[in-house]
């Protein structure tokens, strides 16, 4: 398995030209054939915004949780990240089978087929920063020193959803039900994340130390602590352990998913 | 790499007078009963299943430079045994050393992906190998030339019929000037006119230079005219080894 760890690290620097070479065209097919193109990668996360802003504020009347900044800004920071995390959850824990040329027709490693998937989808999410920083600007949220930690809650979450990819990809290429089991798990790790809610304003504590164990909620609430409600995010350990914890288990699940089930995936596609 | 039992070499070390050499190289598959059972499988270690020899207790040596045929009847393995030499798939057990750049063409569909252009997978693909993209824009007028698609070159690929397919494949494989060129029956499609010109443009790469050929086939025409050793397999395990006209008699006697 150490051998397997090495392989991983050495193969993602090998191919490093190529992981952003097959980035950029893992973009170019997702806005192909549209005219609009480049747009829709904005469109669809901004009516999901207006949506929910709509729902909770508007309808429901519970626009106040935000705690200072406004409720949109608030909205924005969480909802953002989720895009990128949906398309991981779903997309990114089956990139085998999106990219079976890759597996069984020439050479390449497998596990950089997740590094540059995750990198396409992370290059749509900075996109989405865009938006976030002009609602920023034209709503007069403050900018603080916390948000320093944005860029590196970023890189963070790149690198968690990588593993993700790396640790789910072989199962779901070796079983179907795996990966529906997935496609099922996605609606719930949102809504029972810190998206739509503050998870600290829960009352019942198991319930926080449960929801705190989603990486959803980690990186929702991250960015929040950054962009929004200013505060270092170790400054809540509670917040903090059990996605360390987390994301330790799906390192140590990568590498041996890709030990055991790697070889066998050309096999089985 | 290596998968628990088995050990694979893979250099580029072009100058190696040993290209490709298998010892006791054994390829399994595992045949489960339906897709529940391989999931449990996943879960549960001790599953049954049902296993299947692709490629059994397989030795050879090929010295670069070399041009052999792999024969034998459909699903004898050798496809098994040329996957993985280009290292797409991996043996069960036994040792596999490669030495020198391969580029192989497994199928027809030549490993490109449909969504995008001709050109955009030419580009792509090049950038696999190794090349820069100057290299690549070098090659492409070359390729296309060859391959003579003409402006369906900016298409999408499952715009293509299979002939024209292969014959981008071929083109590029070739034009890639490889130390290893592997062909799995690639050259039985696409019309004749563009059979002649695949097996010129083959001649001209044994005979040139120092390049070691990997061929299957079922056409014993082509056999004959390319290669000099044949090898012949056969429910996975090598039942002949030596000069090709005697392979062509071994395997035309075995089927007969």
């Amino acid at each position: 398995m150490g051998r397997t760890l090495r392989d991983i690290f050495r193969d993602n620097w090998v191919w490093r030209t190529q992981i952003w070479q097959l980035a950029k065209t893992e973009l170019q097919k997702q806005v192909r054939g549209a005219a609009l193109g480049w747009v829709w990668l904005l469109i669809t996360p901004a009516v999901y915004v207006f949506v929910f802003w709509f729902a909770i504020s508007v309808g429901l009347r519970k626009g106040d949780i935000s705690g200072g900044v406004p409720f949109i800004v608030w909205l924005t920071v969480g909802l953002m990240p989720w895009f990128f995390m949906q398309n991981m959850l779903t997309s990114g824990s089956n990139v085998y089978t999106r990219y079976t040329y890759l597996v069984n027709r020439l050479r390449f490693p497998i596990p950089v087929i997740s590094s540059f998937f995750a990198a396409a989808n992370f290059l749509i999410f900075l996109l989405t920063q865009i938006i976030v920083l002009i609602l920023i600007v034209l709503m007069k949220s403050p900018i603080t020193i916390y948000a320093l930690q944005a860029p590196i809650i970023a890189i963070v979450m790149y690198l968690f959803w990588t593993t993700w990819s790396m640790a789910t990809s072989p199962l779901s290429a070796i079983s179907r039900d795996f990966h529906n089991l997935i496609k099922a798990m996605s609606m719930p790790l949102f809504w029972l994340s810190g998206i739509i809610f503050n998870v600290t304003d829960i009352a019942i504590p198991w319930v926080q130390w449960v929801l705190a164990f989603n990486p959803v909620t980690f990186f929702a609430t991250s960015f929040r602590a950054a962009l929004c409600d200013q505060y270092w995010v170790w400054d809540k350990p509670q917040m903090l352990w059990p996605f360390v914890a987390v994301f330790t288990l799906m390192f140590i699940l990568a590498i041996r998913v890709q030990y055991r089930l790697g070889p066998e995936v050309a096999d089985v596609l | 790499m290596s998968s628990r039992g088995a050990t694979v070499i893979q250099t580029n070390d072009g100058d190696n007078p040993i290209a490709v050499r298998f010892s006791d190289v054994t390829k399994t598959y595992r045949l489960y009963k339906n897709d529940r059972v391989r999931l449990l499988s996943a879960i549960w270690p001790k599953t049954k299943y049902e296993k299947v020899h692709a490629n059994s207790g397989l030795s050879f040596t090929i010295n670069r430079g070399e041009s052999v045929a792999f024969l034998g009847s459909n699903g004898a393995g050798k496809s098994t045994a040329l996957k993985i030499t280009t290292g797409v798939t991996y043996p069960t057990s036994g040792t596999v050393e490669v030495n020198g750049r391969i580029s192989a063409l497994l199928d027809l569909s030549a490993g490109f992906d449909p969504q995008l252009t001709g050109r955009e997978n030419l580009m792509l693909r090049g950038l696999l190998w190794g090349l820069n993209t100057q290299e690549i824009i070098d090659l492409l007028p070359e390729i296309t030339d060859f391959a003579n698609i003409g402006q369906y070159i900016d298409q999408p690929m499952r715009t293509y019929s299979s002939g024209m397919r292969a014959r981008l494949g071929f083109a590029f494989a070739s034009a890639l000037r490889p130390e290893i060129l592997i062909l799995d029956e690639v050259l039985a499609v696409g019309d004749r006119r563009f059979s002649e010109k695949s097996l010129a443009r083959m001649k001209e790469i044994i005979e040139g230079d120092n390049v070691t050929l990997l061929f299957v086939t079922h056409s014993m025409h082509a056999a004959e005219q390319f290669c000099k050793r044949a090898i012949v397999i056969d429910h996975g395990k090598l039942l002949f080894d030596g000069p090709i006209a005697e392979g062509i008699e071994f395997y035309t006697n075995s089927t007969n």
